[in-house]
This record gives structure tokens, C-alpha cells and sequence, in this order.
């Protein structure tokens, strides 16, 4: 399993919550794609010949590219890497993106997973969240998209924002599970450091996250999805059972990973590479046919804890056969001391040799990970 | 004889003694410039680094005049009111001291405190004007405090920079003409004054002295009449920039002796050295078991370092007999030893030491003054640790040690300073204007209520310009109580202490709120409670964490993700755990920290 992911930096607007790297102009785009396309030949050997299956347009507002511009970096792609025939093409999108027009011009084009920002079907999140779109608007996108043909979609929404009551999010749930839509991301929100949101907090112009809100709307969260038949696949995202997101899964699993686009980040199992967080750097590189990135070369015991800590937070555990295959069986017995107290408080749980967050344990998945690391 | 000079150099720190004592090696040729390391007298880095002179030592340089040699012994003082023992058994070995002061700052409380100890020996005083070159030098301010401190004629006080060289002629020709060459009869009885030493790991402990009356000669068989212990001489000799040995020394000569010592006990700073067969009758007067004043615990922060520990500090000691530690156990922070400390720098000085010469990773916990507490059966117990304090039905009383501390500062912060120190249980025993907005204010207080926060404080509210010196006064009943602190229920060892009754509550509310600053959020409540027996007089909570997971972890969050759990991995390892309270380090030391 090899996946692409693609950094498309542009957004009509910025929101408040989002520390992602994204520029609120449009003015360098055809430059960007020239770079993009540039860059795409350049690391064209980093996943030495792996059949790629997944690919994925996240930003920024990927929806922002024309049909062109995205046919012409699909089309290098094919170019320069073995695209699998069953490959899942993801763009991420913008409800205010999806005219009618663009969405049936993008189901002729391979892309074949659409997921939609929608947040809140309430406007006055939105508002708080400094989102360009109105619920209205996300309605009639998720409508549209059906209508040209999605199947597969999913949807972004946020718990915990301060004015989201309980009932607010429950019928933030049951809309989504109106719609027939076989995939949810739902994310706690979050205040990052040097973002607009953490700024106006801190001045006191915007209400603070409760956290004890954020963990009932948690709780609500599990409860409304696993009795609509989803599965909690991973902390943040639900799916029915075939309809997991194969792109990030890749993430959690260990897989290797090509990103391309100023910020993107790649992994090939041993090392992590990221590239400038900076579009006019990342676009003055494609003149001399490079790109430049940091690296990082992973310790055995960093391996071991980045699969502890992804793994942890997903469905399918963390395999301790997995571990004592690729790392040895001393950092089973380790992993097993450390854990035992969690086991005790059932935050884990054992089963057929893998070790499983509980429903209550999924809230401190962070500090348990941290635990069970190796220094 | 009539040859040699032995004299001190007597200043603050920071002005100037080092720079100057270089300059007269360099004036002496002595030392040439290649070999001379800035401030070659500080040898250890720690030293030069805070520009302080720890431990004492003594250089011998020759000085000619008119065709004829002259022998001068400088003897190094260290410079810190914990080691004032030290700085009068240096004085005592000398007939004469520079007095160096400041052009830019003035007197300070520790040159005061050091000339009295040099005038009650009745050395000759030469006073210097250091640093007249700088530009916001006061010459005549200072001068001005100079001779009415002195009572000397203001010609007397010579003007120099150390840094430029300016002076340092004048300065030489007045050790010469001024300080008396040391009296003593050469066919008297042995009689010589141990004023330090140090360890050296071929030799063992090297025992440097003045002889005051008699003749030394190397294979002499000797005894150190405090210590009682005879020694056959190896080697005497003088001290140059390398020791020389000598056949013969006799009085008013300065040297080392070198005995195959192993351990630093066995020699104590201020005792006598005579002949076995034919031993002085009087020995130099002065003479103190210097005992530490100050005691915490010293554990490793990795449990397995305990023995690594022991022989860090075993080496610490053979260079420095003053300090004193044996092992204890806290039920917070597992095996370590309880150290005895001449005062809070010496004790920071050791800490240092062990972090940069032995690279131990330890937690102190919270200093303690030494106590003598008298029970109902009327023994006395020394007390050294809270825990050690006898049951209280057995408890008569507690003697707490009192200091006699001399403040001075500019005359604006008078006020302020006599707050703070009657805050501190302190009673005004005296003041005296220096000048007409210098003051010089005398308190008699606790040394407990200094070990907190005092210095800085006092530095703080004078903006720096106070000066502090102080010497042990005696001991004094207090009405103590033992404070404890308590972490869901279990008590903290390491965190108990004694104080006076008077401050517990106000100490108890504040140390509950400063560890729950300290300690991180948990996956359950923490109640802090302080509480002195059975009754809880402050409380805190550290309330649960009841969500400590991120909502996103994708392929660009992945890196960043992990560090930041790694780091919290290694805080989580160096915490120490109470009951089921994991405890960070700082928080053994909170105490120190409290507003």
C-alpha cells in the first residue's frame, strides 16, 4: 500500500481554527501547478516502483483547482508513478466549490471520493469558525454531489464549539445520517497555537472550549454512530464497513506515503521528509528541478512509537505480532508492562494478541501512547 | 625573616582581588604573561566562571629592592559569608592585608565583616582604590568612606587599577614598608597554623600552614594537636605556581607539608602542627570545629545512581572537609544522602560540582537549618531533618541557630530593608551611618528565615545595591511545628518542614497553591493538603484530566505528534511517584520559590 498526497495551499478565506499551511490568494496558482507538476517528476522514484493506491488532494481548499489544472496533475501522475486500477481518488472541497457545473464536470475526471467541509448545519458555528460558506449552501453541495453521481462521500463536522449544545450536535449527527452518506470525520475543536482562534480566546472576544463538552458530545458522538452501524475506525472517523478512507488509513497503518506541495510530508518507513512551508520558495524551486525539505531518520524506538501512537487510535489495534516482527520481542515484553495499568483501569483491552483503546481509554489515547514509548 | 611578608587580600566580590592578586605575579615576574590564565588563583572552573574565589590558596612571589630579595606570601581568602571560618584562619596566618575597594560602588557589608576579623587580629591595613580608570568611578565618595571607617590618614589609601596595571608598583612598596616582617623565634618549640588544604590524587591530602614560632624540617615527625594524629613529614615545602620542596622552613615561612593523608577530616583548617618530641605548649588561638548549619537531601534522580552518587560526593569531600552527608531514605524519592552545608552558597557550589565534574543528575529537596531539640529526659538531639525530630510527647523544646546580620546599603532603602528583616523574625540590634546616605544595619534573626528567599529579596527591594554578611550568633528556643504536606492523604516526605508557628498557615496556603501550579493534571483529583499534626490547615486540588487526546493524524501530524509525546514521556520518567501521584521535580523545591 503506497498513497500520494497532494498540498493544494489556497482558501477564499482563512478559518479560524485552521493551522494548516494556506495562502487567502489565488494570484500564484498556475504557478503553483506548474511546480506541482515539476515536483511530481522529481520524486518520481521516491516510492521506488510501489503500486499506488490511494491519492489525495487535501489543502488548503483543493476544490479551488479548475477541472484542467486537476486533469493535468492527475495526468502526470500516471506519467511518472504505477497508478493501480481500483485507485482511490480523493478530493477535499469547499460546500460553496460545488456548483452543479463544477461537480459534474469533476465526476468526469478520476476523481472518485469527494469529501465535503460542511462543520456545522448551524450558522452561527460557522460564523465563530470564520467559515466562507452558509449551512444552506452545505445542504445543497451535499445534494448536488449525490445527484452527479458521488457515492463515495464523506463529511468534516466539528464537536465542542462553544455555542454546539448537546442537542445542536445531535441533530448535527442525525442530518448527516440522513443524507445516506457512508463516512464521517468529526474532530474535536481544537485551539492550535498562532491561529486567529487561540488570538481572539486569549483577548477574550470569543468563548473558550469547555472540555467537558467536548467529551459528552464525544461520548454523544459513539453512542449515535456505532448504534447507525459505523464503525469507530479511528479516533476521529466513522465508516461503514468497505467505505474506510484507504488514503488515510495508509497513515495509521504504517504504510508509505509521497507528499507533494509545499508542507506535504513523506514517509518511506525508515524516514519523514517535509517540504518548505512556503509557496513563492516552493514555486522558485521549480527552475532548478529540485525541491527542498527537511529529514528526519527514524530510531528503531521512534518507529516503535509512532506505531504505537497511530496504531493505538484505530480499529485495528496495535498488533503486538506486528511488533515483535519488526522490532523484536523485547519491545513486546515493554509494551506489555507499561500497559498494564491501563488494562487495569480498562482504558485497554487485550484481544487475540493486539491491544485495543476502550470507548473510555479513546479519551486519553495521547497519554497512553506517550506511556508505552520507548526513550 | 626580616625578609618575608605575609598579607591577605580583603575585598567584595567582583572588585577586583583576583585581577589584582594576578597583577602582582605578573609585577613580581612571578608568572610571565604567556603562563598566566586570567585569574590564575581560581583554579577551579567554577570558580573563574562565577568570579569568585571558592577555596583559598597561597603564592609566594620575590620582590626586589634596592639589590635586595624580599620574600611576599600572598594567601588567598575565599569570598562568601559561608566561609568566614576560612577567611579568619587565612587572616590569622598573615601580618598584613590589602584592603580592596571598589572605586565604582563603595564599601560593602563583607569587606566591613572581613576588616574586622583583620583588625582583631591586628594586621596592618593598606587600603586600595580599585578601578579609578572607569568612567563612573567616585574616588573621593569612596575615600571618603575609607577614612572614616579607618581612621586613616587619607594619603595612606592608594589609588589603582588592577585591570590597567596603574598602581600596582605603589602597591608592592607599601607591602614592603608598611606591613611588619612576621616575628617568632626560630628555636622556640614547633608551633604552625594550618589555614588550608587541599586533595591531590597521588599525594593525598596536602596540609598548607604558617609557621609562627620554630623550625620545620622535611622527615620531622609531627602531630596535629586537634586531630591528635602524628605523621612523619614526606615533604615540606614552599608555595610557588608549583610547590618547591624545601629542606628547612621556620617561622614566618609559608608552605605545605605532605604526609601520606587520605582522608580531609583528618585535617581541620585553624589546627596546630608541633613536634612529637618536643611539642609547643600553646597552641594558635582560634582554633573551630566548623560545623554546616544548612542540611537537604541529595538523591539521584535515577535510582540506579545511588552508588555512583556516594562516590561523587566521597570525592567532593576529600577537597572539602566542611561538607558532611550520610545516607537516608524518603519514601518520596527513594535512596540519597542528607548533606551538611556551611550555608546556601556552599550548598549550590556542591550541587554545581556534582552536575559538571561528576555529571549527576540529583533532586535536592528542601534546605533546613540544623536544630537542637531537648527532650522531656533532657537530652539534647541535633536534628538535622525534619523526620528526625523526637516524638512530641517526648518534645520539650526546640534551639533554633541565630545569626548576627550586617546589611548595608544606600540610605533610600532603609525602610524597605527593616521590613523585610523584621518579617523575618528579625530584631534590630543596631545602625550606623557610614556616610551621609550609606547605612550600615545590624539584625539578629534566625538562619532559617534566610535560607528562604531572604537574599533575593533583600537584592531585589535595594535594586541590587544592599550588601549581606552574617556569622552564627548562638542558639535561641523557637516555637517551631512541623509542616507537612500531604498528596491524596499520603504524607511527602521530602516535603516537610520545620517552622515557626507564627508563619505555618500563611507557608501552608501558599506551598498547597505553588504545587498546584507545579504538579500536571492526572487522569484523577489530586488533594494537596498542608497540615501540621492531625489538623489540615490549607488545601488545593489539581483537578482531573478528563481528556488528554488529539483530534487529528494524518500524515503531517504524525512527527510533530510523536516528539511532543516523547517529551512528555521523559518529564513522566523524571517525576517521582507519591502514592499514586506522580510528582515533577520541581516541585521538591517550591519551597524556595514562594512569593
Amino acid at each position: 500500500m503506497a498513497g500520494i498526497y497532494l498540498h493544494i495551499p489556497f482558501c477564499k478565506q482563512k478559518c479560524h481554527y485552521c493551522n494548516f499551511f494556506s495562502i487567502a490568494s489565488v494570484r500564484n496558482k498556475a504557478a503553483f501547478v506548474d511546480a506541482l507538476c515539476n515536483e511530481i517528476e522529481v520524486q518520481h522514484n521516491y516510492l521506488e516502483k510501489e503500486t499506488v493506491n490511494t491519492i489525495y488532494f487535501g489543502g488548503g481548499t483543493p476544490s479551488m483547482l479548475t477541472i484542467d489544472e486537476l486533469n493535468r496533475i492527475l495526468h502526470r501522475l500516471h506519467q511518472y508513478f504505477t497508478i493501480a486500477d481500483d485507485v482511490e481518488i480523493t478530493l477535499e472541497s469547499n460546500p460553496d466549490d460545488l456548483t452543479p457545473e463544477y461537480l459534474q464536470a469533476l465526476r468526469e475526471t478520476e476523481v472518485n471520493r469527494l469529501s465535503i467541509g460542511v462543520q456545522s448545519f448551524y450558522d452561527d458555528d460557522l460564523t465563530y469558525l470564520n467559515r466562507v460558506h452558509s449551512s444552506e449552501k452545505a445542504i445543497a453541495a451535499i445534494e448536488q454531489s449525490k445527484l452527479a453521481g458521488f457515492n463515495t462521500l464523506t463529511f468534516d463536522l466539528i464537536y465542542g464549539i462553544p455555542n454546539l449544545t448537546d442537542e445542536k450536535w445531535r441533530s448535527n449527527i442525525k442530518r448527516f445520517l440522513d443524507f445516506g452518506i457512508n463516512h464521517l470525520s468529526a474532530y474535536s475543536l481544537t485551539i492550535e497555537a498562532r491561529t486567529a482562534l487561540s488570538h481572539l480566546i486569549g483577548k477574550g472576544k470569543l468563548p473558550p472550549v469547555d472540555e467537558q463538552q467536548s467529551i459528552r458530545h464525544f461520548k454523544i458522538l459513539i453512542e449515535e454512530m456505532e448504534k447507525n452501524g459505523f464503525v469507530h475506525y479511528e479516533i476521529s472517523n466513522f465508516a461503514k464497513p468497505g467505505f474506510y478512507s484507504r488514503h488515510n488509513s495508509i497513515y495509521w497503518i504504517g504504510g508509505h506515503y509521497l507528499g507533494l506541495g509545499p508542507s506535504a510530508h513523506s514517509f518511506n518507513g525508515v524516514s519523514r521528509q517535509w517540504n518548505v512551508s512556503n509557496l513563492s520558495q516552493y514555486i522558485d524551486l521549480k527552475d532548478d528541478r529540485k525541491t527542498v525539505f527537511e529529514k528526519e531518520i527514524l530510531t528503531i524506538d521512534q518507529q516503535y512509537n509512532e506505531y504505537v501512537m497511530t496504531s493505538l487510535r484505530t480499529t485495528w489495534g496495535c498488533d503486538l505480532e506486528h511488533i515483535r516482527n519488526v522490532f523484536g520481542s523485547e519491545f513486546v515484553d515493554y509494551c506489555l508492562t507499561e500497559v498494564e495499568k491501563y488494562i487495569i483501569q480498562n482504558k485497554v483491552v487485550r484481544r487475540e494478541n493486539r491491544l485495543f483503546l476502550t470507548n473510555t481509554g479513546k479519551l486519553f489515547a495521547d497519554g497512553i501512547a506517550s506511556d508505552l514509548f520507548r526513550q | 625573616m626580616k625578609n618575608i611578608r605575609n598579607f591577605c587580600i580583603i575585598a567584595h566580590i567582583d572588585h577586583g582581588k583576583s585581577t589584582l592578586a594576578d597583577r602582582l605575579l605578573q609585577f613580581t615576574h612571578t608568572l610571565t604573561l604567556r603562563e598566566q590564565k586570567d585569574q590564575v588563583l581560581d583554579s577551579m572552573d567554577l570558580e573563574r566562571e562565577r568570579g569568585i574565589t571558592i577555596k583559598s590558596h597561597a603564592i609566594q612571589m620575590e620582590y626586589e629592592h634596592e639589590g635586595e630579595i624580599f620574600v611576599f606570601n600572598l594567601i588567598d581568602t575565599p569570598g562568601h559569608v559561608d566561609f568566614s571560618y576560612e577567611v579568619s584562619r587565612s587572616i590569622a596566618a598573615c601580618e598584613g592585608a590589602l584592603l580592596v575597594v571598589d572605586a565604582t560602588q563603595g564599601i560593602q557589608a563583607q569587606t566591613i565583616s572581613n576588616l574586622y576579623l583583620a583588625l582583631n587580629h591586628d594586621l596592618e591595613i593598606i587600603p586600595v582604590l580599585n578601578k579609578v580608570d572607569m568612567d563612573n568611578a567616585m574616588p573621593d565618595e569612596v575615600e571618603d568612606q575609607i577614612v572614616e571607617l579607618l581612621g586613616c590618614p587619607r594619603e595612606d589609601i592608594i589609588r589603582a587599577s588592577a585591570k590597567t596595571g596603574f598602581g600596582v608598583d605603589v602597591i608592592l612598596e607599601a607591602i614592603l614598608n608598611r606591613i611588619p616582617a612576621p616575628k617568632g623565634d626560630p628555636d622556640a618549640p614547633l608551633q604552625a597554623l594550618i589555614f588550608d588544604s587541599v586533595f591531590n590524587s597521588f599525594r593525598g591530602i596536602i596540609a598548607y600552614f604558617r609557621i609562627m614560632q620554630g623550625t620545620f624540617s622535611k622527615g620531622d615527625h609531627v602531630k596535629f594537636i586537634a586531630t591528635e594524629k602524628e605523621y612523619y613529614a614526606d615533604e615540606i615545602g614552599v608555595l610557588k605556581l608549583k610547590q618547591v620542596p624545601r629542606k628547612t622552613m621556620s617561622a614566618g615561612d609559608v608552605g605545605y607539608i605532605i604526609s601520606g593523608i587520605k582522608t580531609s577530616s583528618e585535617v581541620k583548617v585553624g589546627d596546630t602542627i608541633t613536634h612529637v618530641s618536643r611539642p609547643t605548649t600553646d597552641i594558635v588561638p582560634g582554633f573551630e570545629i566548623v560545623k554546616p548549619m544548612v542540611f537537604a537531601g541529595i538523591y539521584p534522580v535515577d535510582a540506579d545512581d545511588y552508588e555512583e552518587l556516594r562516590s561523587s560526593i566521597e570525592k567532593l569531600q576529600l577537597n572539602d572537609a566542611s561538607l558532611v552527608f550520610e545516607p537516608e531514605s524518603s519514601m518520596a524519592l527513594g535512596f540519597g544522602f542528607r548533606c551538611g552545608f556551611l550555608g546556601l552558597l556552599h550548598m549550590e557550589i556542591i550541587q554545581e560540582r556534582l552536575d559538571r565534574e561528576f555529571n549527576m543528575d540529583v533532586i535536592t529537596t528542601v534546605p533546613n537549618v540544623s536544630f537542637k531539640a531537648y527532650t522531656t529526659a533532657k537530652d539534647m538531639v541535633e536534628v538535622h531533618n525534619p523526620s528526625g525530630l523526637p516524638d512530641a510527647t517526648y518534645l520539650d523544646y526546640i534551639e533554633e541557630p541565630y545569626i548576627i546580620a550586617q546589611i548595608i546599603s544606600k540610605s533610600e532603602y532603609q525602610g524597605a530593608i527593616m521590613t523585610l528583616c523584621i518579617e523575618k523574625r528579625g530584631v534590630l540590634k543596631n545602625q550606623v551611618y557610614l556616610t551621609s546616605d550609606r547605612v550600615e544595619i545590624t539584625f539578629e534573626m534566625p538562619l532559617s528565615e534566610i535560607i528562604f528567599d531572604f537574599y533575593d529579596k533583600l537584592k531585589s527591594l535595594s535594586r541590587g545595591y544592599a550588601s549581606f554578611d552574617y556569622h552564627i550568633e548562638g542558639w535561641q528556643r523557637a516555637n517551631l511545628v512541623k509542616l507537612d504536606v500531604l498528596l491524596n492523604g499520603e504524607s511527602v516526605d521530602a516535603l516537610s518542614m520545620l517552622i515557626h508557628r507564627d508563619n505555618a498557615y500563611t507557608f501552608g496556603r501558599k506551598m498547597c497553591e505553588k504545587l498546584q501550579e507545579l504538579i500536571p493534571r492526572q487522569q484523577f483529583d489530586i488533594a494537596i493538603q498542608a497540615a501540621i499534626g492531625a489538623k489540615i490547615i490549607a488545601r488545593e486540588t489539581v483537578k482531573a484530566l478528563r481528556k488528554d487526546v488529539t483530534a487529528k493524524c494524518y500524515g503531517g501530524d504524525i512527527s510533530r505528534k510523536r516528539k511532543l509525546l516523547e517529551k512528555q514521556k521523559k518529564g513522566k520518567k523524571r517525576m517521582r511517584q507519591v502514592g499514586n501521584v506522580e510528582v515533577p521535580q520541581s516541585a521538591f523545591l517550591a519551597i524556595l520559590k514562594l512569593d
